[in-house]
């Protein structure tokens, strides 16, 4: 390494969390790899494949739906209320 | 497959360097901590599924850097913090890791990195301080080796123009002679 400024940076330490939060993080994750490495290979790759690909699309497609919907209702308000003033004429004419 | 031996190794061998990293991109201790247990939950949740040539130390520091990215995101839309940036900006906070500097140089170079943008940060970080190699590094930024190579220079050029400032030499003459 012969740039000076990653020679320092070489030089800066590397504090550690301390030895309780170590442990407790040690222990979380162990516990949590444990409980994965009793579940079946094909439920792992179940749940794989649901969090990675299937729970986004399944996510993708109901906001591309209420979008959907969304752009339809306020299609059909707006032409509603474009219509509106010449239904009021109508309904007012004949009374005149 | 990760096993229960693999990760208790993986652990004790990369825990300092990402707490170390996370430490020095979220500039707060309990958040760096939060961070590494979840990058730690993330190996456990997805160890067993990971191809046996997987590079981990390239893995694990690309969740450390995407958990940090997103913390700094969700951090950016707190009101109060949204309130600070844009009514009352200031110096950025003294960091953590300045307390711990053995020298004077060293507090310096905290202080610099700590001004430095987020991306050039990462990346000196990771080159620098947790000596990742040159395709590791592309592999954790998602990047080109090639264009590594130039963020770095980039990046090199302006903590350099920082710590010329902080030592009192002006930037144009601190960047100029890298470039």
């Amino acid at each position: 390494m012969t740039d000076p400024v990653e020679q320092r940076l070489a030089e800066l330490p590397k504090p550690d969390v301390d030895a309780l939060t170590a442990e407790r993080i040690r222990r979380r994750a162990r516990t949590e790899l444990l409980a994965q490495l009793e579940r079946p290979a094909w439920a792992r790759r179940l749940g794989e494949l649901w969090s990675r690909r299937l729970e986004p699309a399944l996510v993708a497609a109901v906001v591309l739906l209420y979008a959907a919907w969304a752009l339809s209702t306020a299609g059909e308000l707006v032409s509603a209320g474009a219509q509106e003033p010449q239904a009021s004429a109508a309904l007012v004419l004949p009374g005149n | 497959m990760l096993d229960a031996a693999a990760f208790e190794r993986l652990y004790a061998r990369h825990r300092a360097g990402l707490h170390a990293f996370l430490l020095r991109m979220t500039g707060e201790r309990a958040v760096a901590e939060e961070l590494l247990q979840e990058t730690f939950l993330r190996l456990a949740r997805s160890g067993p599924l990971l191809a046996p040539d997987t590079d981990f130390c390239a893995w694990l520091f690309t969740v450390a850097r995407n958990l940090s990215r997103s913390h700094r995101r969700w951090r950016v839309l707190e009101l109060g913090r949204l309130a600070e940036l844009v009514f009352a900006p200031r110096a950025p906070p003294p960091s953590p890791l300045e307390a711990l500097a053995a020298s004077d140089a060293q507090r310096a170079l905290e202080q610099a990195l700590a001004q430095l943008p987020a991306g050039d940060r990462e990346l000196l970080l990771l080159v620098g301080v947790e000596g990742l190699g040159p395709t590791q590094v592309a592999s954790v930024l998602g990047l080109k080796p090639e264009a590594v190579r130039q963020r770095l220079s980039r990046a090199r050029a302006r903590l350099s123009a920082l710590l010329g400032e902080e030592q009192g030499v002006p930037r144009r003459e601190a960047s100029g002679g890298r470039r």
